[in-house]
C-alpha cells in the first residue's frame, strides 16, 4: 500500500530566534526526497520535530490524508536514522539485530553484504563506517514507512556508499525516504525530488543548477 | 516486559546499583534499598543521560519513548524496593 507524508507546517524558535517556518514538504512511498541547506539551517533540527525528539511551536503534518498536531503520535509511522551512532555500543551485532528486528528482517539484514563478517563482532569494535552502515541497514528493516535520514553518506566508504545507495532504491518500493546530507553527489544518484531549507523555509528545486542559484552549491561543485 | 525495555533497564540498574554501592558506607542495607527505588533511580537517569543520551533514538525507533522506558524503570525500581524492604523487614523482625 502506499502512504503519503506531507509536512504542511512546522514552526521551532531557539529562544527569541526563529529557526524553522518550514511549510510543504512532501514524500510517498516510492520516493526519496532530499532537503539540501547549509550547516544551521535546521535540517536536522527539522527531522528531530518530525521524530518527535523536539517539541516545537508549531506542527500540522498529514500521513494519508489524516492530521497529526503533535509528532509524539507518529512515532510508529517515521524512523529515524541520526548523524550520530544511536546503536548500543557494548552489544554483539548479531544479538543487537534479533533485539531489534523479528525472524525475517533479521535473516535480511544477516545477509545484506558486509554484515555476515561483523556478525559476531560488538558494535564498538567496528569502524565508523561499519557502524553507521548497520545502523542504516537496522532503520531501513524497522516497520516504519517512511525513514529520515541524516547523513547517511558521511563516514562512510565507498563501496558502503553504493550499497547504501542499492538499498535506497529497493526499499523505496515499499517506503518513502526524506535524506539530508552535504555529499550532494551520493544524494543527487538517488533523489527523486529536490528541496532546498534556506532561511528556515523550504524552497522546491527543479534543477541542481538551482542550487548554485541559491548559492548552496558553487559552478564549478556541479562539473 | 520487552527486551528492548529489558536492554534499557538493565543499562540504567547498573548505574542505580553502583550509586548505592557508593553509599553503602553511609547507609545501612535498609536505606541502600530505598535509595534504589527512589533516588538512585534518578541518578541512573541522569548518568544515562551523561553517557548514552544518543540510545535513547534507538529505543524510540524500537517504538518506546523516553518516557515510556522512564516510568516503567520508576514503577519496577519502587516495586523492587518494596519487595525487597518487606523481606528485610521480615528477616529483621520476625
Amino acid at each position: 500500500m502506499d502512504h503519503t507524508l506531507q509536512v504542511r507546517s512546522v514552526t521551532h524558535n531557539f529562544g527569541e530566534r526563529n529557526i524553522l517556518s518550514v511549510a510543504e514538504i512532501e514524500c510517498r512511498t516510492g520516493e526519496i526526497a532530499v532537503i539540501f541547506g547549509r550547516n544551521g539551517t535546521g535540517k536536522s533540527t527539522l527531522f528531530k520535530i518530525l521524530f518527535g525528539m523536539l517539541n516545537p511551536n508549531q506542527l500540522e503534518v498529514y500521513i494519508d490524508g489524516e492530521v497529526y498536531y503533535k509528532a509524539t503520535a507518529l512515532n510508529k509511522l517515521i524512523a529515524y536514522h541520526p548523524q550520530e551512532i544511536m546503536l548500543p555500543k557494548n552489544m554483539q551485532v548479531g544479538d543487537l539485530m534479533a533485539l531489534y528486528l523479528d525472524k525475517e528482517r533479521e535473516d535480511k539484514v544477516y545477509h545484506s553484504e558486509g554484515i555476515r563478517p561483523i556478525h559476531h563482532k560488538r558494535v564498538k569494535n567496528l569502524s565508523l563506517g561499519q557502524q553507521r552502515y548497520l545502523q542504516f541497514l537496522l532503520v531501513i528493516n524497522l516497520d516504519h514507512h517512511f525513514v529520515l535520514l541524516d547523513e547517511p553518506f558521511s563516514m562512510v566508504e565507498p563501496l558502503y556508499k553504493d550499497l547504501i545507495k542499492q538499498k535506497l532504491n529497493e526499499y523505496k518500493t515499499h517506503k518513502g525516504f526524506l535524506i539530508t546530507d552535504h555529499y550532494y553527489r551520493d544524494v543527487l544518484d538517488v533523489a527523486d525530488k529536490i528541496n532546498l531549507l534556506a532561511d528556515g523555509k523550504i524552497i522546491p528545486i527543479a534543477d541542481p543548477q538551482e542550487l548554485v542559484n541559491y548559492k548552496y552549491l558553487t559552478e564549478q561543485s556541479l562539473t | 516486559m520487552s527486551r528492548l525495555f529489558f536492554k534499557y533497564y538493565l543499562d540504567t540498574a547498573f548505574y542505580n546499583v553502583l550509586f548505592c554501592i557508593l553509599f553503602a558506607r553511609v547507609f545501612n542495607i535498609f536505606e541502600c534499598v530505598v535509595l534504589f527505588g527512589t533516588f538512585g533511580t534518578f541518578v541512573s537517569f541522569l548518568i544515562y543521560r551523561q553517557f548514552q543520551n544518543i540510545e535513547y533514538y534507538f529505543y524510540r525507533n524500537g517504538g518506546l519513548s523516553k518516557f515510556n522506558l522512564q516510568a516503567k524503570t520508576v514503577i519496577i525500581n519502587l516495586s523492587l524496593a518494596f519487595i525487597a524492604g518487606c523481606l528485610l523487614w521480615i528477616i529483621r523482625y520476625r
